[in-house]
C-alpha cells in the first residue's frame, strides 16, 4: 500500500466537470447536473419543506455528489479539489434548494468553507432572499480539548448528521426545527480518523503529506492533516483500542446509551480489514454497557487513494433513532 | 506647490489602466513561482497554494483586462470577487477580502495618490482581518500584509514618493513573510498541525510579499505605466 501515482484522468483542469458529467449520466435516475456545475436532485423536493445545501471542496467522494436524493440532500455545489466553492456559486445553490420553507446551509468546519458560507448568506441577505440559515457541524475530537468543541472541524462523524437532517427535512417546514436537529446530531457525535498510508493530490500529482513506511497517524482530518498521535504500526485490536477510548470519554457515553456506530473507509481500506476493526469496536462496547443500535462500514468521505479510517459514534434517542432508519436514495448511500 | 512637484505628483497617481497592469504584474510573479509556493503549502497544507492562486490571479487578470474604461475600484473590485468566486477556499477568500477592502477604500477615485494608497491599504488590512477572523502572529498573509501596511505609512510620513513606500513596503512584507517560519498556525488547515507547523514558511505570507514585490517592480519598470 502506498500513495498512488498512476490515474486515469485527462486534463487536471477538467478533473471536475468531466467528474461531474459522468456521475450525473450514469445517476440521472436520481440527480441533474445544472449549467452552473451544482448536483440537485431529479425530483425536487415538495413545495413547503426546508431545503438543505451544502458546498465543499471535489475529491471526497462520495461526499457530497453522492449525497443529494431523497431524504438526503436537495442541492450539493462542489469546489475545485479540495477547496470549498466560491459564495456566487454557493449562492446560485442556495436559491436552487429554495421551496419555500427557507434554506439550511450546512457547513462542515474548515477555515474556507466556514468564510464562503458567511459572504453568501450576507449576499443572500442583501438580495433579499429570507428564512436563510447556516449550522457550523464539528464532530472531531483530535483538532481542539474538550470545552472548545466550537474550534472542532468537521470530519467523518458528519455522515450521521447528513442522513438524520435529511430524512427530518424530508417532511419538516420548519427552518428553526431543522437547525435544532442538526445541533442536536451534532452535540451527540465524536469521531477520529487515523492515517496509515498518504496520498496523491489529483491536481499537482505531488504526495498530499509524509508519513514514515512504518508508522501510522491517528488524528488526520479529512485532507491529511496531522494529527496527535504518530507511532509505529500496531495491530487492529490496539488500534481501536487506542482510538475509542478517547471518544468514549469525551461525551461522555455511558453505560445504557445506545449509539449509532461508523466506520469510514478514507480510500484503500478493505472490508475485510474495516470488519476487523468493526469486531473490536464492537467489543468494547458491549463492555461498557453502550447498546449498538446500527453500524454502517464504508466509504462516506474519502481523501483520494489514502490508506486510513475514521471512527464515529453517535448517541440516538427514539427520535434519532426513527430518522436514522428512514429512507434514503442517493446515489452512493442509500 | 510649484509647477515641477505637480508634474512629479500627477506621475506618481495610479489610475484604472495602471491597476489592470499592476494585476496582471502579479499574476506573472506568482505563476513564475507557483510550484514553489505549492511546495511551502505541501509542508503543512494540501499541497496546491500555488497552483490554486496562479488559476485564480490568471482568472482575475484577464477580467480586469476586460473592462472598458475602468476604475482603480472597478479593477480592484473585480480581482477580488474573481478571486472569491472562481479560486474559492480559504485561500481565495482571504486574498479576494484583501482586493475588495483595497476597492470599498477607493471608491469614486480616478486616480490613486500615495496617500490614497496608504488608506486604501490599511483598510483592506481591516478587512481582511475581520472577514478572515485573523490577527497578526496567526501564521497567515496578515503576517506579511500588516508590517507592510505600517511600513508603507511611515514611509509616506517621512516624506518618501510612492516607488519608495511601496519599496520599502515590499521589503518589510517579505521580512514579515520569513518571520512566520517561527510562528504556530492558529488558524486554518495548519492549525491541526499546532508545534509542528513551527519551521516553516506560510505559503499565503509568501505569496502577499510577492504580491507586494510585483508591484513595486513594475513602477520600477515602468510596465505597468
Amino acid at each position: 500500500m502506498a500513495a498512488r501515482f498512476k490515474r486515469l484522468i485527462n486534463q487536471p483542469e477538467n478533473i471536475l466537470s468531466e467528474m461531474l458529467e459522468g456521475f450525473a449520466a450514469a445517476y440521472s435516475h436520481i440527480v441533474r447536473l445544472t449549467d452552473e456545475g451544482l448536483i440537485v436532485r431529479r425530483q425536487p423536493k415538495e413545495e413547503g419543506k426546508v431545503g438543505l445545501v451544502i458546498g465543499n471542496g471535489s475529491g471526497h467522494e462520495p461526499a457530497m455528489i453522492g449525497w443529494v436524493g431523497e431524504g438526503l440532500f436537495d442541492v450539493n455545489v462542489p469546489g475545485p479539489i479540495f477547496t470549498a466553492p466560491g459564495p456566487a456559486k454557493l449562492l446560485q445553490g442556495i436559491r436552487a434548494a429554495d421551496h419555500g420553507a427557507g434554506v439550511l446551509v450546512c457547513v462542515s468546519h474548515h477555515a474556507g468553507d466556514l468564510m464562503t458560507a458567511e459572504a453568501a448568506l450576507m449576499d443572500a441577505e442583501e438580495e433579499g432572499l429570507e428564512n436563510v440559515e447556516m449550522v457550523v457541524l464539528y464532530d472531531d475530537i483530535s483538532s481542539a480539548p474538550k470545552g472548545r468543541e466550537g474550534e472542532r472541524r468537521g470530519t467523518v462523524g458528519l455522515f450521521f448528521v447528513w442522513k438524520m437532517l435529511g430524512a427530518f427535512a424530508e417532511t419538516s417546514g420548519d427552518l428553526a426545527a431543522c437547525k435544532a436537529v442538526a445541533e442536536k446530531i451534532r452535540d451527540n457525535t465524536r469521531s477520529l480518523s487515523m492515517a496509515l498510508d498518504t496520498c496523491t493530490n489529483p491536481i499537482t500529482g505531488e504526495l498530499m503529506f509524509e508519513l514514515a513506511q512504518d508508522e501510522i497517524e491517528i488524528g488526520t482530518g479529512v485532507h491529511g492533516e496531522a494529527g496527535m498521535y504518530q507511532g509505529k504500526l500496531l495491530s487492529a485490536d490496539e488500534t481501536i483500542d487506542l482510538m475509542l477510548q478517547p471518544i468514549l470519554e469525551d461525551l461522555p457515553f455511558t453505560r445504557e446509551d445506545e449509539v449509532c456506530v461508523l466506520l469510514n473507509n478514507a480510500g484503500s481500506m478493505t472490508l475485510m480489514e474495516l470488519s476487523i476493526l468493526y469486531g473490536r469496536v464492537s467489543e468494547i462496547l458491549n463492555e461498557n454497557g453502550i447498546r449498538q443500535y446500527r453500524g454502517w462500514i464504508g466509504s462516506y468521505a474519502t481523501t483520494q487513494e489514502m490508506a486510513g479510517f475514521g471512527l464515529s459514534l453517535c448517541r440516538v434517542d427514539e427520535q434519532l433513532k426513527a430518522l436514522y432508519s428512514a429512507p434514503a436514495n442517493g446515489a452512493w448511500f442509500r | 506647490m510649484n509647477e515641477r512637484a505637480i508634474i512629479v505628483e500627477e506621475k506618481e497617481q495610479l489610475n484604472g489602466s495602471n491597476w489592470v497592469a499592476i494585476i496582471r504584474a502579479m499574476e506573472a510573479a506568482v505563476t513564475a513561482q507557483k510550484e514553489d509556493l505549492s511546495r511551502l503549502d505541501a509542508k503543512v497544507g494540501d499541497g496546491d497554494h500555488g497552483i490554486n492562486m496562479a488559476a485564480g490571479l490568471t482568472k482575475a487578470a484577464s477580467k480586469v483586462e476586460q473592462l472598458s474604461q475602468p476604475t482603480p475600484s472597478m479593477v480592484l473590485k473585480t480581482t477580488g470577487s474573481s478571486l472569491m468566486n472562481d479560486m474559492g477556499g480559504a485561500s481565495g477568500m482571504v486574498f479576494g477580502a484583501f482586493f475588495r477592502g483595497c476597492a470599498n477604500a477607493v471608491k469614486d477615485i480616478k486616480a490613486l495618490t500615495r496617500q490614497d494608497i496608504g488608506q486604501m491599504l490599511s483598510a483592506a488590512l481591516a478587512y481582511v482581518e475581520k472577514r478572515g477572523k485573523v490577527q497578526p502572529g496567526d501564521k497567515t498573509m496578515v503576517d506579511a500584509l500588516a508590517p507592510a501596511v505600517s511600513a508603507y505609512k511611515d514611509a509616506i510620513n517621512n516624506g518618501l514618493g510612492l516607488q519608495d513606500a511601496l519599496g520599502s513596503a515590499a521589503d518589510a512584507a517579505k521580512a514579515g513573510a520569513l518571520s512566520t517560519v517561527e510562528m504556530v498556525a492558529k488558524v486554518g488547515r495548519a492549525k491541526f498541525l499546532g508545534e509542528r507547523s513551527l519551521g516553516h514558511q506560510d505559503a499565503g505570507a509568501t505569496t502577499m510579499a510577492l504580491l507586494f514585490s510585483a508591484w513595486v517592480n513594475c513602477l520600477d519598470d515602468q510596465s505597468c505605466r
